[in-house]
């Protein structure tokens, strides 16, 4: 009996080693674990003595999350951490999927815990945790920099969003647009252009000195669509498909998000009414005209696969770098990397891949598409403020994104202008991507309004949108169903 | 002697009822009182409403075929699980070349992390550059929209889980038939007996025991499934494979109702613990 005792108490002490061993091991440390705690745990709670002891010559340890697995933050944080450690500045990692950031975060902000010194946020997140972040200006003044001058660096709708109420709380680290793709050797090939010509009476659009292609309006990107859908290979099935867009999911949802855009429609009014639901019958009939269009492509034209139900836009990609499709439409920029690899230009003649902007879906020249923004902010229950300030400071620093973007191949900028047209100038981004980011006017994916119901709105639209591309619902189905949804959200929600 | 060990017994669980209390019973509690609010993000509402999360929760059609497609989804997929485990063991259970080989091959499915499997078949079942789709064209067969027909999704999910799971299944039931006492089966032979006999008569009667627990134990992981689903589909197309797993994500995350999703979570715990009271008492208990 004794000896089983002292066995088990010998198990107890073990498993319990292991645990906090390995707790202590989850969490990812710049340097030896002790000095960097030892000197957090001695700072004290209160603002001005933390802000006083963090000096530049003693060492700082910033938490700071990270989206886990996304190049931009594998590629720029170490790069910055780099830069800094000459400054006394330790970064501790905190990653995660995006909901676990959304929630851990907006935890910590409700709760005051400064467990993050700098926060990240997406487009969609960002109006839900300003109230968690402390406005930059100062800050940004004190470091010697011109407010008006750093705004001026930016697109202005980039500016847009990362300021509230005039301050700015964001700063930008990746800023993304909907591009298409389309196969070079396709579009410059003469036979092609003449066969295309002879059917349709008019030129095959072609691509200027940067590699973009502009279409003139919906009719001839369908026209184009239509002419490059084919059965290759005379087994009764298509093997090149004219046209290749997101259609699962959240992705598939952005591709009809950012057409709506470009209608001068958004999901919500400024009352939060949704723009198509109950509220506005006449809008209801340029929803559905839209609606028709997307569907008639996989429907009647077929010249979108059927698949595009199951595609975001990791499959998008793949369906391209194999050569089936003419043209794709998605986030992707994010592949422009792989995407002009000789191994994998191969499929295409060897040629990199044109790009064209959604643009000439804009109904009126005022209508725009969105953006996809992210970027980071000061926790206003940081204990590092002046640490994490340098490490924002890093985040602008254009010097640093370039030399992140030619080694490491960042996919996107950060909507700032001089560093856009680098990237386009250098071949680390594509020609349309110009186009694209600056024919954008809201960064909140569906409305230029923060709705916060803006993540329930999508939720209603994603599995109806599926539905449509496949035929199950029609246009005007899908008019009512959302439209009346999104209204019961926003009115459950109290806004009117 | 019998005092003194009666006395040390405590000592002995003490250290598993922490555990239980601080990892099972305590999370448990926290999320009964937060399906008993409206905790809402959106709304940013935080207070005391009662049980009208579950009279919302009875009264959600998209909740009750949540519930109806993963019992179906449990069924189906167990069953194949046994089935197919169940012949893969008979046949290891023979002599012959390359059976270590042979096992090896089989289990490989269970080795990947369901995320990878997921992704894996997502990237096979693809309508235009899939695997599948290819081999079907080149039978003369045609394309087959396995994850965007909406009456096709679930079934293809589930083809994924039984060939991800079905070597657990298979090990389990191969560990018990080669614990068998051989000369029952020499005996059988000597009878007369043929190989559906030896089944019918001998082998599944003397395994059973261990073929209820762990079909048992199959159901009860897979009403828990979630990877496979969302990694694949998402629910879609359209919902059509939503899964009460999923469906619950998605009131959390996606509509930030964390009141209205405790209370489903709960619900769905409650459907689970009967479930395994029943299988514990009446399957396990008794086949112990």
């Amino acid at each position: 009996m004794k000896k089983s005792l002292l066995w088990f108490i010998v198990s107890l002490v073990c498993v319990s080693l292991i645990s906090t061993f390995s707790f202590i091991g989850c969490k990812e440390e710049a340097t030896s674990t002790g000095e960097a705690v030892e000197e957090e745990t001695e700072e004290v709670t209160e603002e001005e003595t933390a802000t006083e002891d963090t000096s530049a010559a003693e060492s700082a340890t910033i938490n700071v999350s990270v989206l886990a697995g996304w190049v931009t933050t594998d590629g720029l944080i170490p790069a910055i951490q780099d830069a800094l450690v000459s400054e006394g500045v330790e970064i501790v990692k905190f990653e995660g999927d995006g909901g676990t950031l959304q929630d851990t975060q907006m935890m910590a902000g409700a709760s005051g815990t400064g467990e993050f010194d700098a926060m990240l946020a997406w487009e969609a997140l960002m109006p839900l945790m300003v109230q968690y972040l402390e406005p930059l200006d100062d800050y940004l003044i004190a470091a010697g920099i011109d407010i008006d001058e750093l705004k001026a660096r930016f697109y202005p709708t980039v500016v847009d969003q990362i300021t509230t109420d005039g301050k700015i709380y964001w700063i930008p680290i990746h800023a993304n647009s909907q591009l298409g793709y389309a196969r070079a050797d396709l579009f410059t090939d003469p036979d092609e252009q003449a066969a295309f010509l002879a059917e349709y009476g008019y030129d095959l659009p072609q691509p200027n000195e940067i590699g973009a292609i502009s279409f003139k309006d919906r009719e001839e990107f369908s026209d184009v669509a239509k002419f490059f859908t084919r059965d290759t290979d005379n087994d009764g099935e298509t093997d090149l498909w004219g046209y290749a867009p997101a259609g699962q999911g959240d992705h598939g949802e952005c591709v009809f998000a950012d057409m709506l855009d470009r209608q001068g429609l958004e999901y919500f009014d400024a009352e939060g009414h949704s723009l198509w639901g109950p509220a506005h019958p006449e809008n209801q009939e340029k929803a559905i005209e839209l609606l028709t269009w997307m569907q008639d492509l996989v429907q009647k034209d077929k010249s979108v696969s059927p698949g595009t139900t199951g595609m975001q836009m990791t499959e998008v990609n793949q369906l391209y770098k194999e050569g089936k499709a003419a043209m794709s439409f998605t986030w992707n920029v994010d592949f422009w990397g792989e995407n002009t690899k000789p191994e994998v230009m191969e499929a295409w003649g060897n040629t990199k891949p044109l790009s064209w902007s959604i643009d000439f879906m804009n109904t009126e020249p005022e209508n725009q598409g969105f953006m996809s923004i992210i970027g980071y902010g000061l926790s206003k229950d940081s204990k590092n403020k002046e640490a994490t300030i340098k490490f924002l400071l890093k985040c602008l620093d254009e010097e640093l994104r370039k030399e992140v973007h030619s080694t490491v191949g960042l996919p996107c900028g950060s909507g700032q202008i001089d560093l856009t047209n680098w990237l386009v100038e250098n071949n680390l981004s594509p020609g349309g991507y110009i186009d694209a980011i600056t024919t954008v006017g809201s960064f909140w994916p569906v409305s230029k309004t923060p709705w916060t119901e803006t993540s329930a709105a999508r939720e209603v639209t994603r599995p109806n949108l599926e539905k449509l591309l496949s035929g199950s619902i029609t246009p005007e189905e899908f008019v009512k169903i959302t439209g009346d949804a999104i209204e019961q959200i926003m009115k459950d929600a109290g806004h009117f | 002697m019998e005092r003194f060990q009666k006395k040390y017994n405590i000592i002995f669980i003490i250290p598993a009822l922490i555990v239980i209390i601080v990892l099972l019973i305590a999370p448990m509690v926290m999320g009964i009182e937060i399906s008993l609010t409206n905790l809402d993000y959106l709304k940013n509402t935080d207070s005391f409403v009662g049980l009208k999360n579950y009279i919302r929760a009875f009264s959600d059609k998209l909740f009750y075929f949540s519930v109806i497609r993963n019992i179906t989804y449990v069924i189906i997929v167990t069953s194949f699980n046994f089935i197919i485990g169940y012949w893969m063991a008979i046949i290891c259970y023979q002599k012959f070349r390359l059976n270590k080989l042979f096992r090896f091959i089989i289990i490989l499915p269970m080795l990947l992390i369901p995320a990878s499997a997921g992704l894996l078949w997502r990237f096979l079942y693809n309508y235009d550059i899939g695997i599948v789709n290819k081999a079907l064209t080149v039978l003369g067969l045609g394309r087959v929209g396995w994850l965007i027909d909406p009456n096709l999704a679930l079934i293809s999910v589930i083809i994924t889980d039984i060939w991800a799971w079905t070597p657990w299944m298979f090990l389990i039931l191969l560990a018990g038939i080669e614990n068998l006492d051989k000369h029952i089966l020499e005996a059988a032979n000597i009878d007369g007996a043929n190989f559906f006999q030896l089944n019918k008569y001998i082998i599944i009667p003397v395994t059973s025991p261990i073929i209820k627990i762990a079909i048992s134990l199959k159901a009860i992981e897979t009403f828990r499934t979630f990877d496979y689903v969302w990694i694949m589909t998402r629910g879609g197309p359209g919902g059509a494979s939503d899964i009460t797993s999923t469906y619950i994500f998605k009131q959390a995350t996606s509509s930030l109702q964390y009141g209205y999703s405790s209370a489903l979570g709960i619900i769905v715990m409650a459907i689970m613990v009967l479930l395994t009271f029943f299988i514990v008492r009446k399957w396990i208990m008794r086949a112990a």
